[in-house]
């Protein structure tokens, strides 16, 4: 019964192929049945909240029973006067530049030695790149583990060695916890550095490389007249990247520490996070995403300048 | 004078250019180990621990290898933890958010790149701010959404905001892949007499699969490691996914047992390195390409 079944089944599904191959629909009519479900998505689930969030950041909102009561730019003000949004958003900026440029130093540099002929070029290849595929959660469970005061082999190498003479806490003292989620969060994204710069610089032009050699050129000036100008639109563009993704990166950080210890690991995406669902303050909470928009744009908007240039000086 | 002073350069003679040569590979070769090394080794730790008896992690005699390897931590965390639901909820969570992006985009795509309306550069610009948009901006009006929805708490208000989340980045990505494809392609096989789907069904589709296929895994691997909405969205157990379960055993202020988190930590990465392992040709053209040119 289930053999014979199948056919048909199969046969079902072909003619509707042909049915639907046999329709002569007009090109207008087509455009919208195949772009409207689409954009409805995503107006739905990206546009709109974004509007509402930015619409709730001017009123406040009882978190209880929803009532909203326009209080123009009070939130702005409130927020402006706390001393932790202040210190969320230099801790965000600590987060995102160290974070950023150390992946990008890193990143170009592994890249330039995986470009070089050398033996299991292309394991190695494989094998750099798969912090870039672990999910959040596990890589806060390995450093909890690893940095753990009396499991952790951090504290236990260190301890054997004879650097410490007891077990030191890294991610319940405030002053480190933030660095460690720093080393953690280069660890994760410089493979993705890695990725960009050796897809650009696998079509790089040759005759470039060896005409500058035969000119008499030593590596280094190779890489700073030849490579570095090639690499330079699409470092922006990691850059640029990188920048964002670290700015509104909320999984690493949050699951590393919740935030504290004494809010020390908080950047504005946990404040945004703690200000609407531990502290019910929505309206505070919106003005902060408000603020987080802002500052993308602007940070955009420099890249996209400097992308322009690096353009036209290739050119 | 220039070929003088090129004669004094050691390197020049042929012996220490030799020398020079292996010395250069020597270090390459090195740092090239010390970076696999970075990469790897945290991961190696949880292989490692994961099959360690939790009588030798919490031992002060621990050794690098475990003396008496186990399975037992991978048995306990099915057996006691609710960590099968997790996975498979975040199996067809992940599943059927890749399918509908990856066809509703490569649908969208396809119009985007063919025809040409001037309403389209204002949905690219909105595809774009919507890619861009922090999700954590977008968690606070999406909650009350499904508030709203009575969709609080459920795998099908998760699977909505997946798609709606995901649906831009799959958008992005896929619109520079059929922008590639040559439009002539597609008008010879119309006037061949081909109607429209049936031109874009065996003309476009086999030359956009590679791009589907990194757009699919793309978005896949990104469902999978979610954590954000889930933990936000799900206060139920049985609804949570593995990302959010997981994350509940770190919340406990004690941890029962590091062996059968480390067992968890292997069994959330295993699906993705398996993905990456066997698709690794699409991945590095596919994100790559996607983003720069996007």
């Amino acid at each position: 019964m289930i053999k014979s079944d199948q056919p048909t089944k199969k046969l079902k599904w072909r003619v509707w192929i042909n049915r639907l191959s046999s329709l002569d629909i007009s090109d207008p009519k087509l455009a919208l049945i195949m772009v409207i479900p689409t954009m409805l998505i995503i107006l739905v689930f990206a546009i709109i909240p974004m509007l509402q969030g930015f619409y709730a950041s001017f009123f406040q909102i009882e978190s209880a029973t929803l009532t909203m009561q326009f209080n123009g730019l009070e939130n702005y003000q409130w927020l402006l006067k706390q001393s932790l949004f202040w210190e969320s958003l230099w801790r965000s900026f600590l987060w995102v530049s160290t974070t950023s440029v150390v992946q990008l130093f890193l990143g170009i540099a592994v890249a330039l030695i995986l470009h070089q002929e050398l033996k299991a070029r292309n394991l190695a290849r494989g094998l750099v790149l798969f912090p870039y595929l672990i999910p959040a959660v596990v890589i806060s469970l390995t450093w909890r583990f690893i940095l753990d005061p009396t499991l952790g082999i951090f504290n236990r190498v260190l301890m054997d060695i004879g650097i410490l003479k007891e077990p030191v806490a890294l991610l319940t003292n405030p002053k480190t916890a933030l660095w460690f989620i720093i080393i953690a969060g280069i660890w994760k994204y410089t493979p993705f550095v890695v990725m960009m710069t050796l897809a650009r610089l696998q079509v790089i032009p040759v005759e470039l490389e060896e005409a500058a050699k035969l000119d008499g050129a030593n590596a280094i000036q190779v890489f700073r007249y030849i490579t570095l100008p090639w690499l330079m639109p699409v470092i922006i563009v990691t850059m640029l990247l990188r920048t964002i993704w670290t700015f509104r990166q909320y999984d690493i950080v949050y699951l590393f520490a919740f935030g504290g210890p004494l809010f020390a690991t908080t950047t504005l995406p946990v404040l945004v996070k703690y200000l609407a669902f531990d502290a019910y303050q929505i309206g505070p909470a919106a003005a902060t995403s408000t603020i987080m928009v802002i500052v993308m744009i602007a940070v955009s908007s420099i890249y996209f300048k400097f992308y322009n240039k690096a353009e036209e000086r290739l050119n | 004078m220039q070929i003088q002073t090129r004669n004094l350069n050691i390197f020049q003679d042929p012996r220490n250019l030799k020398l020079k040569r292996i010395a250069q590979r020597i270090v390459l070769y090195g740092l090239m180990i010390l970076a696999v090394f970075w990469a790897v080794f945290p991961l190696f730790w949880v292989l490692i621990s994961s099959v360690t008896p939790d009588i030798e992690t919490y031992s002060f005699e621990r050794t690098f290898l475990p003396k008496n390897p186990t399975l037992d931590n991978y048995i306990s965390l099915f057996k006691i933890t609710p960590f099968a639901v997790w996975m498979r909820n975040s199996a067809v969570l992940s599943t059927v958010t890749t399918v509908v992006v990856v066809l509703l985009s490569s649908m969208t795509a396809y119009a985007m790149s063919r025809f040409r309306y001037k309403s389209f550069k204002i949905i690219a610009q909105l595809t774009l701010l919507a890619y861009m948009m922090p999700a954590i901006i977008l968690v606070v009006p999406i909650f009350f959404l499904l508030f709203r929805l009575n969709l609080i708490n459920s795998m099908l208000g998760l699977l909505l905001v997946y798609i709606g989340t995901r649906l831009s980045v799959g958008l992005w990505m896929l619109r520079s892949y059929f922008q590639g494809i040559p439009i002539e392609l597609e008008e010879q096989s119309m006037v061949d007499g081909a109607t429209r789907f049936q031109a874009f069904w065996k003309i476009i589709l086999p030359q956009a699969f590679p791009g589907m296929i990194s757009t699919a895994i793309f978005t896949f691997s990104v469902t999978w490691q979610e954590f954000l909405f889930a933990s936000i969205l799900i206060f139920n157990s049985r609804n949570q996914t593995v990302s959010g379960g997981v994350a509940t055993f770190i919340s406990e202020d004690w941890i029962y047992s590091w062996g059968t988190l480390m067992a968890a930590g292997v069994m959330i990465s295993l699906p993705l390195v398996l993905l990456y392992a066997f698709m690794q040709k699409y991945l590095v053209a596919g994100w790559g390409g996607g983003a720069v040119k996007g």
